[in-house]
């Protein structure tokens, strides 16, 4: 109990740090207003058989695209850095200090979605007509979709920046993957206008049950036409991403793990060296 | 504090080895450390301190040999031994947007189940920022920290569990003398409250001098010399430098044991003509480098281990 509040208390005073920095503001900002602007210009577009506002037939795409910045890239950022600044190996000297660490990446990855949340989907609601096509229902069961796609998303997140060899490339091999995912994902292009073998390659990956999931929940019935096989497959999504979240979750504890073993004084004074000589 | 004979010795390596590939920085390092004793580490660039705490600190597994530190080898220790270890290692740049006072509090807050009624886990932190004189500073964010500020929050992090044993890498490199000062008092204050274990790593031999009980000379990946600074300056069997002046000329004389020399020069018939008699004990640098010169230069052909009782 003592290792959950401890990182519940550290998790809250990053969060508030992260609120109050400007840096974060801007990107919470920047991130509110591409997207809003995306919805505004498109508003006018038809949705092809759907009684319903682009911004609406949208919301599933851009609430995955939250969760893959914010639950995986997020975390992979924050740790690829923290390993190298001393911050993992501050921790680690200190008694349960890395269970702490790794725990309140969790809990502050969770807080800080919300605030990019409460930015795109308040105004999105307000103003753009994006609502859901179930009702309360719908945007409960999308909550819960989003809370089970953090289950695999983040640990991802995790194992990849423990994985990453320093924070500079974190920007650059490690988005790969996470890119890969999203362009695979059918988020924003159906899965059937893939290639046929990546079909199902791409429907083992966790990013398109995500999406999936979050479309039965705020989509009409009839929107299932443009699905694989042309209808939902909750359960399908459920049972795909709890197997999923089992198998990130081992990924990043074992990767964390290592990351432990390999780490001391002298490797991160290394890995600043270096880092200082790449900027100069 | 001498180490007690009959309680167990604190930190113990015995034939501590650790190579990269070819390249060989420990070479059989053996080292006792006793409950309350303070203890430097000195040695030139590269001579394996680092390395010797980080194996003592459990965050690295030496090639071969056996470490124990408070009864466990490190690489193998739970959560209970992590708490009761200090650790205060060179170049930090975490936790920037934190300040001292939130930092030391939640970092303290990790040891509060390992405290026990007679010996309380952890410092108060406010308690802390003021023993190492940042509670002007408690709200700052450490980023903007001078670096003397920041090793000095680095010491209170070390100290904020009430270690048993507390080692510092390096603690006073880029201290300016006064922050230096301030240093080996805390040091001293520490180690006659707690009974604290400390073993340091330095460069600066006056600090080794000053604030150990012990001094230990890592070269050529041995330990080369262990006892007190004083001894460790009369190890090398070096002369005493009589210096003085007979009308005016400088004149010099070494020996051994310069008090029969200095009485008959001072009553002797010449007494009257001399003046600015100088007594120059070899000093601890002079044994230093006259060690790390003749073990750093031939690692393999050092057998011959000075070894002095304290």
């Amino acid at each position: 109990m003592t290792v959950i509040a401890n990182a519940w208390s550290r998790a809250w005073h990053e969060f508030m740090l992260s609120l109050r920095s400007s840096q974060d503001q801007t990107f919470y900002l920047i991130g509110a207003i591409v997207v809003l602007a995306f919805l505004w210009f498109g508003r006018d577009n038809e949705i092809d058989g759907l009684d319903i506002t682009y911004a609406s037939a949208a919301m599933p795409a851009i609430l995955t695209m939250i969760g893959a910045v914010g639950f995986t890239m997020g975390p992979m950022f924050t740790i690829a850095q923290e390993r190298e600044d001393g911050t993992v190996l501050r921790l680690r000297n200190a008694p349960r200090g890395l269970n702490v660490y790794l725990m309140a990446q969790v809990f502050f990855t969770l807080l800080g979605a919300l605030p990019m949340l409460v930015v795109l989907i308040v105004p999105a609601v307000g103003f753009l007509g994006a609502e859901s096509a179930n009702g309360a229902v719908g945007w409960l069961a999308a909550v819960g979709f989003l809370v089970l796609g953090a289950l695999v998303l983040l640990p991802l997140g995790i194992a990849l920046g423990c994985m990453v060899p320093d924070a500079r490339r974190a920007a650059t091999w490690g988005l790969l993957p996470v890119v890969a995912m999203m362009v695979l994902s059918g988020v924003f292009n159906p899965v059937q206008n893939l290639w046929g073998w990546l079909q199902p390659v791409a429907q083992a990956l966790p990013m398109y049950w995500v999406g999936h999931g979050l479309r039965l929940s705020l989509l009409p019935d009839q929107a299932a036409a443009a699905e694989v096989g042309g209808e939902w497959r909750p359960l399908l999504a459920l049972v795909v991403l709890a197997a999923w979240a089992v198998v990130a979750i081992i990924a990043a504890r074992w990767a964390l793990r290592r990351v432990a073993a390999n780490q001391s004084g002298s490797a991160v004074a290394a890995a600043r060296d270096a880092a200082v000589q790449t900027v100069r | 504090m001498a180490t007690s004979s009959t309680a167990p010795p604190v930190i113990r390596a015995s034939g501590l080895r650790m190579s990269y590939g070819d390249l060989v920085v420990l070479d059989g390092v053996d080292l006792e450390i006793g409950r309350g004793e303070v203890v430097t580490l000195l040695g030139p660039n590269g001579a394996g301190k680092t390395t010797t705490v980080e194996i003592l600190e459990g965050m690295r597994r030496p090639s071969s040999g056996a470490v124990e530190v408070l009864g466990v080898d490190p690489a193998r220790a739970d959560e209970a031994w992590r708490a009761r270890v200090g650790i205060v290692m060179q170049s930090w740049r975490d936790h920037a947007r934190w300040s001292p006072r939130d930092l030391l509090a939640s970092l303290g807050r990790l040891y509060s189940d390992y405290g026990t009624a007679d010996h309380p886990r952890p410092r108060d932190p406010e308690a802390l920022l003021a023993l190492v004189g940042l509670t002007d500073k408690a709200e700052a964010k450490i980023r903007t920290l001078s670096g003397g500020q920041r090793r000095r929050l680095d010491v209170a992090i070390g100290l904020v569990g009430r270690p048993d044993v507390l080692f510092l890498d390096e603690p006073t490199a880029g201290l300016d003398p006064d922050a230096r000062r301030v240093f080996h008092e805390l040091i001293h204050a520490l180690v006659d409250e707690e009974d604290t274990t400390v073993l340091l790593t330095t460069h600066d031999l006056g600090e080794a001098e000053r604030l150990a009980d012990r001094v230990m000379i890592l070269a050529g990946g041995r330990i080369v010399a262990d006892s007190t600074a004083d001894a460790l300056a009369d190890t090398l069997g070096r002369d005493t430098q009589v210096r003085w002046r007979l009308d005016g000329a400088v004149q010099l004389h070494a020996t051994a044991d310069p008090n029969p020399f200095v009485r008959q020069l001072l009553t002797g018939p010449d007494s009257d003509r001399v003046t600015g008699l100088e007594v120059r004990r070899p000093s601890l640098e002079d044994s230093y480098l006259a060690l790390v010169d003749q073990h750093a230069r031939r690692p393999a052909a050092a057998p011959d281990r000075l070894q002095e009782a304290s």
